[in-house]
């Protein structure tokens, strides 16, 4: 090695230094740290009584309701929302791909739910389905607590979801549809098949890498969803999903151990829904060779 | 102004490819020196090494004698003019010419006398507030000139310069170059893989082949004394016509034709061989028009004309021919395109005036040429054979 | 004009009412809401029969929207200037420079935008404790700088791969060192690549809520999203609607009116990720 290599070398390492070194200060270290204290029964409010407990508070995690509860609740808005989000995504990728004018006025309107502040669309959607200010209501000329059980809340959950984030679906689908070569549509029409067809046969298996990137990134993020919840219900009516369990017992109930042990568990369920895509479907982040050439 | 000196280069990479091997050779102080070769056969990397761009793994760059291996590229004070020609699309043409001064850090005064200098040279002096992205291919071309002639650099590398342009402009900037060479008198290296731009700009070319230098030397002696079958075959436009022929008894047999000759002189026969490749140039053939046209030297021999295509001044006259000697030939020979071929024809072009020929599809003409114009190639190494 | 081609505008017509109706219901509903008397929030009407300001008078009057308002600006604003810088170098190393430890680290960058922030807030909250950064602007700008990290990284790596090379090689020949070459003529080019990174830096910085309150608890380093979670009204159970309205559309307005000026920008930045992957 030469001098020329060693100092482009050290050039690289003195770029990357300032982002690796919050990387490792801010992300890295404190979730070994969150490791290390799930391994404790540790309680802020008695911070003398700090004891090693081994795996205990994950035992007791994982035998309790509460946990089990809430991940069922994450999954279905989760579930629910991806779904949704993905075939009203389409619908709007469409409609901004194909129609024939006002094409920027329709993608400016799309960035507005992505602009908004999360807690601001969640405020906007419970003002709105609330019985004594909301419009909601009135609309469909019923007297309707939405928020007050748990199935209705579940709706108004998930459609606040799905607004604020369909557009970004909606965005990376449409980015994928102009990817679709035009030559490959007309190929298809002129072999006989029909609009239908050809959405289903063509365009659907050219865009699955997008597809899958777009599912992915939405996934992830619903699996954490704290912000609507914590507006709209606070988790009442049996609402509560796990970043919620994690928060209350962290800052709320300020159990550190078992906070954290709650903390690494979520941790691992984010990491398992990531290895069953990439596993699972092919390597959706794709063609990261290109890196290096 | 500056001589440079290349000694054994050898570019390995990380991987194990060889890019570039033992390549040794001279460019005079003031010399237009040509690099050429097919794509891929690592001209660039070659050009990148001498500029500094790319790491030589083994043997010595030296300019004026002093060895520059380890020099990063800004204290080379070479200059590179690229293929894309690399304008920083962000600044102006005075910005794009100044940037190198900048660098250097010239005086402010001395920038702008400078920068306004090299627009008149280049004409640029009316779009120097421009942005390249309004620019013509070819005011870009001048731009990536001006760049790099602007702080007098010792060396002055182009990469494929004209490949960009179309054909018009390329002859039109082909004669700009060699213009602006004369004027300036820098030490110039251009590389292509046109054979055309290399025979007429350089005072001397070196060719380059899958990482090996080839030969070098003027475009004359290039031209007329190919050291090998690649050189013969890459030099000249249409290519040199090659077939095999057997050794016989001292004779030269050409098969196809059913002739047999004596083999001409300065071949080198040391090592015993039962044929040899063949090659004669298209213009190297005459029509003959009686019998008295035929002497000792000139071989003559019937054909019946496949094709023919006429340029204007000349005419190109295909004519195929049965051949039935295959010999088992090393993959030398496949790079200039002889191998057997379907049905054992081959095809040979010769290339007569179109002034005092007439000669049409189907007519059966006789061709005649001097067995002097002969290159003979050993077959396994693709050497010439010549004393 | 034949009938198919009425129809075929009818339909795309309908489309695209329906996609704006879509986005802007809501944010329709949040302003009327705020527009709206106090004695008029519960009259279960769109729009406000009468526009009053006063909930925005009232918001302003207050110590603590001003305060929320103003960390929220700048927490913001300091973030995505941090992370943009550190970004860009890194970025730029990771596709210019060859080093070992190159894919690793890109790797890692990768991982980290899927990591879920509640993870670490424990560990946090305990450190900045522990620390002092607790309850400081500092103390929220770390996390959202890093957590802004990999969408900078990824944004502006694949904006340099686009650079042609050439320039970086032309500027290394003109006499530039490879720092010379970074701040001459990739920073320029990079800029409009940098802008959308920063956009998109900054809404993460200034939607956020979890960071937001789990590691601030007084007007110091609170910023809006908190604050309005927290807003108090007459009584405990009693949301201060006009004035968690008021102070939506303060906050909102700015940022959806950035978002769609510069549209097209962001659309490639949000979308370039997953696209060219």
């Amino acid at each position: 090695m030469n001098l020329r290599q060693r100092n482009e070398r050290r050039l690289a390492w003195l770029l990357c230094a300032p982002a690796v070194t919050v990387l490792i200060g801010v992300i890295v270290y404190p979730i070994l740290y969150a490791v290390w204290l799930s391994l404790f029964r540790y309680d802020l409010r008695f911070p003398e009584q700090r004891v090693f407990v081994g795996l205990d508070n994950y035992v007791s995690i994982l035998t309790s309701e509460v946990w089990w509860q809430a991940l069922g609740n994450t999954l279905i808005l989760t579930i629910g929302s991806v779904s949704i989000e993905l075939l009203l995504g389409f619908i709007l990728a469409l409609i901004m791909h194909h129609t024939l004018f006002w094409r920027r006025a329709v993608r400016a309107a799309m960035l507005i739910p992505y602009a908004m502040i999360t807690v601001v669309a969640a405020m906007a959607w419970k003002f709105a389905f609330d019985p004594t200010t909301g419009f909601i209501d009135a609309l469909l000329d019923r007297e309707q607590a939405w928020l007050t059980q748990r199935g209705s809340a579940f709706l108004v959950i998930i459609l606040t979801e799905v607004w604020k984030t369909t557009p970004f679906m909606a965005l990376l689908l449409m980015a994928g549809l102009t990817l679709v070569p035009h030559e490959l549509i007309q190929a298809a029409r002129v072999d006989g098949a029909n609009a239908w067809q050809r959405f289903i046969k063509i365009v659907v298996p050219t865009m699955k890498p997008v597809i899958l990137v777009a599912v992915l990134f939405r996934t992830l993020d619903a699996f954490r969803i704290f912000d609507t919840v914590f507006i709209l219900t606070r988790g009442a009516q049996n609402t509560e999903t796990v970043s919620m369990v994690g928060y209350n017992t962290l800052l709320v109930s300020l159990n550190l151990g078992l906070g954290s042990a709650v903390s690494v568990l979520i941790f691992v369920g984010v990491l398992i829904i990531s290895i069953v895509f990439i596993k699972g479907f092919g390597t959706p982040t794709g063609r990261r060779g290109e890196i290096d050439s | 102004m500056a001589s440079v000196e290349l000694d054994k280069v050898t570019k390995q990479f990380s991987d194990g490819t060889v890019a570039i091997k033992d390549a040794s050779f001279t460019i005079a102080d003031g010399e237009f020196f040509i690099l050429v070769g097919p794509s891929g056969c690592g001209k660039s990397t070659l050009l990148h090494m001498i500029v500094g761009l790319e790491e030589t793994s083994s043997g010595e760059i030296r300019v004026n004698g002093q060895m520059i291996n380890h020099l990063d590229p800004k204290d080379r004070n070479m200059a590179l003019v690229f293929q894309s020609y690399a304008l920083y699309p962000h600044m102006s043409v005075r910005e794009n010419i100044a940037f190198p001064l900048i660098m250097a850090k010239v005086p402010k005064p001395e920038i702008i006398r400078r920068v306004e200098e090299t627009a008149a040279i280049l004409e640029l002096s009316l779009l120097l507030d421009s942005k390249p992205r309004i620019l013509s291919g070819g005011q870009r071309q001048r731009v990536a000139i001006g760049r790099a002639i602007v702080r007098n650099p010792e060396v002055f590398l182009l990469d494929e310069p004209l490949s960009n342009l179309d054909a018009r402009l390329r002859n039109q900037m082909r004669i700009e170059l060699a213009r602006l060479h004369k004027r300036l008198g820098t030490t110039t290296l251009y590389v292509t893989h046109d054979q055309t731009e290399a025979m007429t700009l350089g005072d001397r070319l070196a060719i380059l082949n899958k990482g090996v230098i080839q030969q070098i030397g003027t475009p004359f002696e290039l031209y007329q004394q190919p050291c090998n079958l690649f050189v013969a075959g890459f030099m000249g436009s249409p290519a040199m016509n090659f077939f095999p022929a057997r050794i016989k008894d001292d004779q030269l047999c050409f098969e196809p034709l059913g002739l047999q000759t004596a083999i001409p002189g300065h071949t080198d026969f040391s090592k015993p061989l039962d044929y040899v490749i063949v090659g004669i140039r298209p213009e190297d053939f005459y029509v003959l028009s009686n019998e008295n046209d035929r002497s000792e030297q000139l071989i003559a021999f019937d054909a019946q004309v496949d094709r023919v295509e006429w340029l204007g001044a000349e005419l190109l006259v295909y004519i195929r021919l049965k051949i039935d000697f295959w010999p088992d030939m090393s993959i030398l020979v496949r790079d200039v395109g002889l191998e057997k071929k379907q049905g054992d024809m081959l095809e040979v072009i010769a290339r007569l005036d179109a002034t005092s020929t007439i000669v049409k599809k189907g007519d059966t003409v006789t061709l005649g040429f001097n067995i002097d114009k002969l290159h003979l190639f050993d077959p396994n190494t693709g050497d010439r054979l010549i004393t | 004009m034949n009938r198919n081609r009425i129809m075929e505008r009818i339909f795309w017509g309908t489309g695209n009412l329906i996609v704006i109706a879509y986005a802007i219901v809501p944010v329709l509903w949040i302003v009327s809401l705020s527009l709206k008397r106090s004695g008029d929030l519960n009259d279960r009407h769109f729009f406000p029969q009468t526009i009053s300001f006063e909930h925005y008078q009232a918001i302003f009057l207050d110590v603590q929207f001003p305060a929320a308002l103003w960390n929220s600006l700048a927490i913001a604003a300091i973030s995505t200037f941090l992370a943009v810088i550190v970004g860009m170098f890194a970025a730029y190393a990771i596709v210019r420079l060859t080093f070992p430890g190159q894919r690793l680290l890109l790797a890692c960058v990768l991982a980290t935008a899927m990591f879920p922030p509640i993870a670490i807030i424990g560990p946090l909250f305990n450190l900045w404790r522990a620390t002092g950064l607790f309850d400081t602007w500092l103390g929220l700008i770390l996390p959202y700088m890093t957590f802004t990290l990999p969408l900078a990284i990824w944004i502006l790596a694949a904006f340099f791969r686009e650079i042609p090379w050439d320039l970086d090689k032309a500027a290394r020949i003109d006499g530039a060192t490879p720092l010379q070459s970074f701040i001459w003529v990739m920073v320029p080019l990079a800029a409009p690549a940098v802008f959308t990174t920063a956009i998109l830096v900054f809404i993460f910085a200034w939607n956020d809520f979890l960071f937001a309150i789990s590691l601030t608890s007084t007007n110091n380093a609170r910023t809006v999203p908190a604050a309005i979670a927290f807003f108090t009204g007459s009584s405990r159970f009693e949301l201060p609607i006009g004035s968690i309205a008021a102070a939506s559309v303060v906050i909102t307005l700015p940022v959806m009116i950035m978002v769609l000026i510069f549209q097209r920008r962001i659309v490639a930045g949000l979308t370039s990720g997953a696209v060219k992957g």
